[in-house]
């Protein structure tokens, strides 16, 4: 094949609709023409699929594939294609999805976040209280009955089913789902755990963006504890997960040792600047050989 | 090209009268055999560019512009012989040129409605496409296997300086171990997926 070597950026940018016409009307007679033009072409189409299915383009780019590239019913099905390459390429064959109800305020300055603790706290006195003089009123104190503290719910916690484990553990050993919020009453030992099972291919995080409606797209970084990052994903766009909103990532277990990570997200309203979400700690916990 | 495949192709072509389903055949290629493959070729790249463009139905589209092209050769209009596909192109353009006007047409009209935007489905693959593919990926040679599930796989990653840092650094990597530039490295993958692609259609069709 005779290729210039610009030509995938001019291809690029023509999948996306981003060339003048004139230059476009120009290219597709080059793509009549050069059988190898073409095939290139394609591949970059494709390319820019898989980039869509893992949520690695800019809004405004999205936006173009979906319009131009996925309006077909042929290209919805290489769509498809390339998410389910994807699943598979990550290591997960079913993707497992849980109950997911948790709300998340988005706090911008630590302070915010103890001010956050100190109502939480004189909620948990008031609600001692109330437990005190009418014992049957609050079911969650009956389930609880023990310190004060821990009858408060907390923010990431789902207030209305019984107890349920901050993490969920995997159905099956090659893929594992945690259900997170994006942000929680933090104190040195408040670092979601996720424990992760020996033999685990894929890490798949769920995290809620329940309250946050009007952001309609977040860029999430997940940051090991030397400030490296783990992963990165831009122009994520929100799940409906048993009617909840959340994001939903998939990690290869591999790049996930032993240790602590921190997850940033900025949520990004349309027409707006991106807005800095509060970080959420995990720490992640191997278990067996994995 | 045989009579039956012939009869196909003209059922695609409507309105084509045979002599000039004929007059097109012949401009393509004096061999009838070349002129069909030269044809099929044409068409599928004219329904890939009309999907470029974003049109929803590109093959019908596509099916115009060599209908047009078509009526007009048997009118006595030449392909120029050094540019036989520009002219599919032009006429392609027109035609394209008019579903926008469709397009914007419709849209005035609904604008005056209070519809609700259209977005893409984020559905899931299906339980069944996946074992599909995980299928007809157990068919592929352990190379070819490797190689497209390390492309994608790669995409996961990302460095510290950028978007797809780590990406492009993967794929540079396959490229370098492979022993071929990166666009050649695309091309193989791409033919890969597109073997993927018949044998899950034909897979989840049954």
């Amino acid at each position: 094949m005779e290729s210039n070597p610009n030509d995938d950026e001019l291809l690029r940018s023509y999948l996306l609709g981003e060339l003048p016409e004139e230059e476009a009307d120009v290219l597709e007679r080059r793509l009549l023409t050069e059988d190898g033009l073409f095939e290139l072409s394609e591949a970059i189409e494709a390319d820019l699929l898989a980039e869509y299915a893992q949520g690695r383009l800019a809004p405004a780019e999205r936006e173009r594939v979906q319009r131009r590239l996925a309006s077909s019913p042929q290209g919805r099905e290489r769509l498809q294609l390339a998410r389910s390459l994807s699943i598979l390429a990550g290591g997960d064959p079913k993707p497992s999805v849980l109950p997911f109800v948790r709300r998340a305020a988005p706090f911008q300055r630590p302070a915010l976040r103890w001010a956050a603790l100190a109502a939480g706290l004189l909620a948990a006195a008031g609600l001692a209280w109330l437990t005190l003089e009418r014992p049957h009123a609050y079911q969650v104190t009956q389930e609880r009955p023990a310190p004060v503290i821990a009858a408060v719910p907390r923010a990431h916690e789902v207030p209305k089913t019984p107890p349920a484990p901050a993490v969920a553990p995997a159905p099956e050993p090659v893929k594992a789902v945690f259900q997170l919020a994006l942000t929680s009453l933090r104190g040195s030992e408040s670092a979601e755990k996720l424990r992760v099972p020996a033999g685990t291919g894929t890490v798949e995080l769920q995290i809620s963006v329940e309250g946050m409606e009007d952001l309609e797209s977040f860029h999430l970084t997940v940051r090991n504890r030397k400030e490296e990052t783990v992963w990165d994903g831009t122009g994520l766009k929100p799940k409906r997960l048993k009617g909840a909103r959340a994001l939903v990532i998939d990690l290869p277990a591999e790049r996930l040792p032993a240790g602590k990570y921190e997850i940033q997200a900025q949520g990004l309203a349309p027409g707006g600047e991106p807005e800095d979400l509060s970080p959420l700690e995990v720490e992640v916990v191997r278990d067996g050989k994995g | 090209m045989s009579q039956r495949e012939g009869a196909s192709r003209m059922e695609r072509l409507q309105g084509l009268t045979p002599e000039a389903f004929d007059a097109l055949l012949g401009q393509l290629d004096p061999d009838c055999e070349r002129a069909g493959v030269l044809y099929e070729t044409i068409r599928r790249k004219l329904v890939r560019l009309f999907e470029w463009r974003g049109c929803v139905a590109p093959e019908d589209l596509a099916d115009e512009t060599i209908n047009r092209v078509a009526r007009r050769l048997a009118e006595g209009v030449e392909l120029r012989s050094n540019d036989p596909y520009g002219y599919f192109c032009g006429v392609a353009h027109l035609v394209y040129k008019e579903v926008l006007r469709r397009a914007s047409r419709e849209q005035r009209a609904l604008a005056g409605g209070d519809w609700p935007p259209t977005t893409l489905e984020e559905e899931e693959p299906s339980d069944h496409r996946l074992e599909c593919l995980r299928r007809c990926l157990a068919e592929l040679p352990p190379d070819q296997r490797d190689l497209v599930l390390r492309y994608y796989q790669g995409a996961h990653y990302r460095g510290k300086s950028g978007p797809g840092e780590n990406n492009i650094r993967n794929r540079q990597e396959l490229a370098r171990q492979a022993g071929i530039p990166m666009n050649a490295l695309r091309i193989r993958v791409h033919r890969v997926r597109r073997k993927l692609e018949s044998c899950v259609h034909t897979c989840l069709s049954h």
